[in-house]
């Protein structure tokens, strides 16, 4: 497909434990993003969601860390055959990242406009070559620092920052929990990327600004054409704003479809369970919660020839403990990794339609 | 069975029992905390973290308070069980006013008015077994004796919340959060409590454990004929839970009704906001709802705004919403809002 923008083949992360133990955190998943896409990665705390996001962008410490196999192919290029150098050159300029804690992300001893401006100008953004014609009209006449500082006021007004002439000198403690991540937006931003990366990225925030954030940064990457991945916990955002989702359980992707095919015809035990888990504020009190046994799995115990939810599994059989069950289509563009899913569906069905 | 016999005794000298339908009554509560300011520590303002609250909490119901944070829910909650002195107000529990509480009926109050945190370990010393927690409350309050019978009862309330009995030799480090959280609930349980505060229990588990925690919560409420308070910040979580919910913003309650009219009837614009910032988890239903945005973050509750607290990101507001602060008035049976422009 000539809109492929990144194409993560068979990556397989794992850290190495004090015991000597190995655990596999990414334990070989594939996915592809189209430009301007927005993909959700889902899972439960542990399963694997950050680390995969952390290996595309090679952010991992080695040791523990290793990514071990896989190829990263973001626009044509493998990310793994980059140098240093090269990387460094890709990330904040192609693919930028935010956080689920602005206050660790950023530098507390640096203003938010110097913070701003430091990826604006060690990525050349406001060069002349890199100015659009419009940028070219407002900013023609001033030098690359006062270029870059007028942009970064720009983009505190587009996430809403009021008075960002001021704020741009403000200190990040200045800001609150709700602004810092507005600002982490902008500066994930400034150079325009193809994809951006979000790690729960208003897990820490209120709920109503929450709602704030995240249509901003969803009108953000419309406007610029940005592929967006966001890993979250919460179904909601999901259904919300996705086109595409993966589920991910035990370091593996054990459902993928657009988000239609995933909440209303879910295939995998898991998925199914998940969605019945969640309280839907649209229905009576009390509609009925249906809740998934068990814990999730110790990930260092958990072999990788194996579904991974099968301790868990209401349809699990022997098999499903010894022979790990392949991404099989179900329908256009919607997979699923269950060797009982007919079962689990049929059951689905019925629950669902409660709904 | 000796056991039973003491617990029961307990029973009948408590003050409290009567089958009034209302548990607790609240009215005009209010819990300022002094801001000082230097070495005399002269107070220089207030934060007005629950300022002028009242409700009522029927017998073997769960209320809901729903609130961002620092709009004042866990100020509340300490109150109720009566683990700080509000600035002002009155709080009716079981017939008796907290305001003028004897030592006797103090003991009581601790043990059947208990209050679940989010993470009760992270303050538990990690040498003790959970044996050792589940049994520290009985012992304190006299409820059993006798090395056997204490732990016959740790294995019962382990059963009671889902938890293998053989787990009461381990330590808590080696649970999971869902698995910790059960454990609190034991502990709480062993008290034989009829009043419990859940502060945000369930908001740093994952989805699916989240889900189980709500459950075992219901049942218990169910079997054990308990009443419950339960503090969050997920709207539908805490809807799904209670039967009556209260909506608060910077330390009043904007709007208080039964949990099916929340979502049907919803007629504060806070609430109206909250309802549609919580994403319901189907595209479908999700996409085609209306979207309510509001602008800013919630004022400091040091220095709240005049008039209706909400008038600085209503989108209703006008000047009397800024000069004039709102009655809290009943506008249908048991549905009470605080807001101008609701009549
Ligand atoms: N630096 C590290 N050293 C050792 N193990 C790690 C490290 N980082 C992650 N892991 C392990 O890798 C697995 C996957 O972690 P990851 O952070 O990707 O989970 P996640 O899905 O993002 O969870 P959460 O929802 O809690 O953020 C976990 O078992 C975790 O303990
Ligand atoms: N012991 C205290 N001393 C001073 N201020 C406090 C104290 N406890 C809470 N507050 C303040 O009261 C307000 C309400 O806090 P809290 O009840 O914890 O809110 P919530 O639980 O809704 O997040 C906040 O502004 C908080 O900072
Ligand atoms: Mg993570
Ligand atoms: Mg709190």
């Amino acid at each position: 497909m000539e809109d492929t923008l990144l194409e993560v083949r068979h990556l397989k992360t794992s850290f190495l434990r004090e015991d000597g133990t190995e655990l596999r955190a990414v334990d070989d998943m594939s996915y592809t993003v189209h430009r301007g896409e927005c993909v959700a990665i889902i899972g439960e705390s542990g399963s694997g969601k950050s680390v995969s996001a952390l290996s595309i962008l090679r952010l991992i410490a080695y040791p523990p860390g290793l990514i071990k196999a896989g190829e990263i192919l973001f626009k044509g290029r493998d990310l793994m055959k980059l140098s240093n150098e090269e990387m460094e050159e890709i990330r904040g300029k192609e693919i930028s990242m935010i956080f689920q804690e602005p206050s660790t992300a950023l530098n507390p001893v640096l203003t938010i406009g110097d913070q701003i401006t430091e990826s604006i100008l060690i990525h050349g953004r406001v060069k002349d070559e890199n100015l659009t014609e419009e940028e070219k009209k407002k900013y023609g006449s001033m030098n690359e620092k006062e270029r870059a500082y007028a942009l970064a006021e720009d983009l505190l007004a587009k996430v809403d920052i009021p008075n960002p002439d001021v704020r741009v000198k403000d200190y990040p403690f200045e800001f609150s929990g709700g602004m810092q991540q507005r600002a982490m937006i902008a500066m994930a931003m400034a150079c325009n990327p193809d994809l951006l990366i979000a790690d729960e990225p208003t897990t820490a925030l209120d709920v109503t600004v929450q709602a704030q954030v995240l249509e901003q940064l969803n009108q953000l990457r419309r406007e610029y054409d940005t592929a967006l991945i966001i890993i979250t916990h919460n179904l909601g955002i999901v259904a919300r704003y996705a086109d595409t989702v993966k589920i991910v359980y035990g370091g593996k992707i054990v459902e993928e479809g657009d988000v239609y095919q995933i909440f209303e015809h879910p295939h995998h035990p898991y998925t199914i369970g998940l969605i019945q888990a969640v309280p839907r504020l649209d229905l009576p009190r009390d509609h009925g919660l249906h809740t998934i046994p068990g814990e999730p799995p110790d990930m260092s115990k958990i072999p990788s020839n194996c579904c991974a939810f099968a301790a868990r599994c209401p349809y699990a059989e022997p098999e499903c403990s010894r022979k790990r069950p392949p991404l099989v289509k179900v329908d256009e563009g919607h997979f699923c990794a269950c060797l009982h899913m007919d079962k689990a569906q049929e059951e689905a069905k019925e629950v669902l339609s409660d709904g | 069975m000796g056991d039973e016999v003491r617990l029961e005794e307990n029973e009948a000298r408590n003050p409290f029992f009567s089958n009034m339908d209302t548990i607790m009554n609240v009215e005009h509560l209010k819990m300022y905390f002094p801001v000082t300011k230097g070495l005399m520590k002269r107070e220089v303002a207030s934060v007005k973290a629950v300022d002028d609250v009242s409700f009522q909490i029927k017998r073997g119901q769960t209320l809901g308070i729903v609130g961002e944070s620092g709009s004042g829910k866990s100020t509340i909650g300490n109150c109720l069980i009566h683990r700080i002195q509000p600035t002002s107000g009155k709080i009716v529990f079981e017939g008796t006013d907290l305001n003028d509480i004897n030592n006797k009926t103090k003991r009581l109050m601790r043990r059947t008015v208990q209050m679940i945190t989010q993470d009760p370990f992270a303050s538990l010393d990690p040498r003790f077994t959970i044996e050792d927690c589940i049994s520290e409350g009985l012992k304190i309050h006299h409820l059993i004796s006798g090395k056997k019978e204490i732990h016959e009862k740790v294995c019962e309330m382990l059963e009671m919340v889902g938890l293998n009995p053989e787990v009461a030799s381990r330590y808590p480090h080696e649970f999971s959060g869902g698995q910790r959280q059960r454990i609190s609930i034991a502990r709480s349980l062993a008290l034989q409590p009829s009043f419990i505060v859940c502060d945000e229990i369930v908001s740093a588990l994952d989805v699916s454990i989240q889900a189980q925690i709500v459950m075992l919560m219901m049942k218990l409420q169910r079997e054990l004929g308990l009443t419950y308070v339960f503090i969050g910040h997920d709207l539908s979580v805490v809807r799904y839970i209670s039967h009556n919910v209260a909506v608060l913003y910077l330390g009043k309650i904007m709007e208080f009704t039964s949990s099916d009219e929340l979502y049907s009837h919803p007629l504060h614009p806070y609430t109206k906001a909250l309802i549609s910032a919580a994403p319901i988890p189907n595209p479908t239903v999700d996409r085609a709802r209306e979207r309510i945005l509001l602008k800013g973050e919630i004022p400091s509750p040091i220095n709240p705004p005049k008039g209706c607290n909400f008038c600085t990101r209503c989108p209703y507001a006008d000047e009397r919403c800024r000069q004039e602060e709102p009655p809290y008035k009943e506008v249908a049976a048991g549905h009470w809002v605080a807001c101008h422009k609701v009549s």
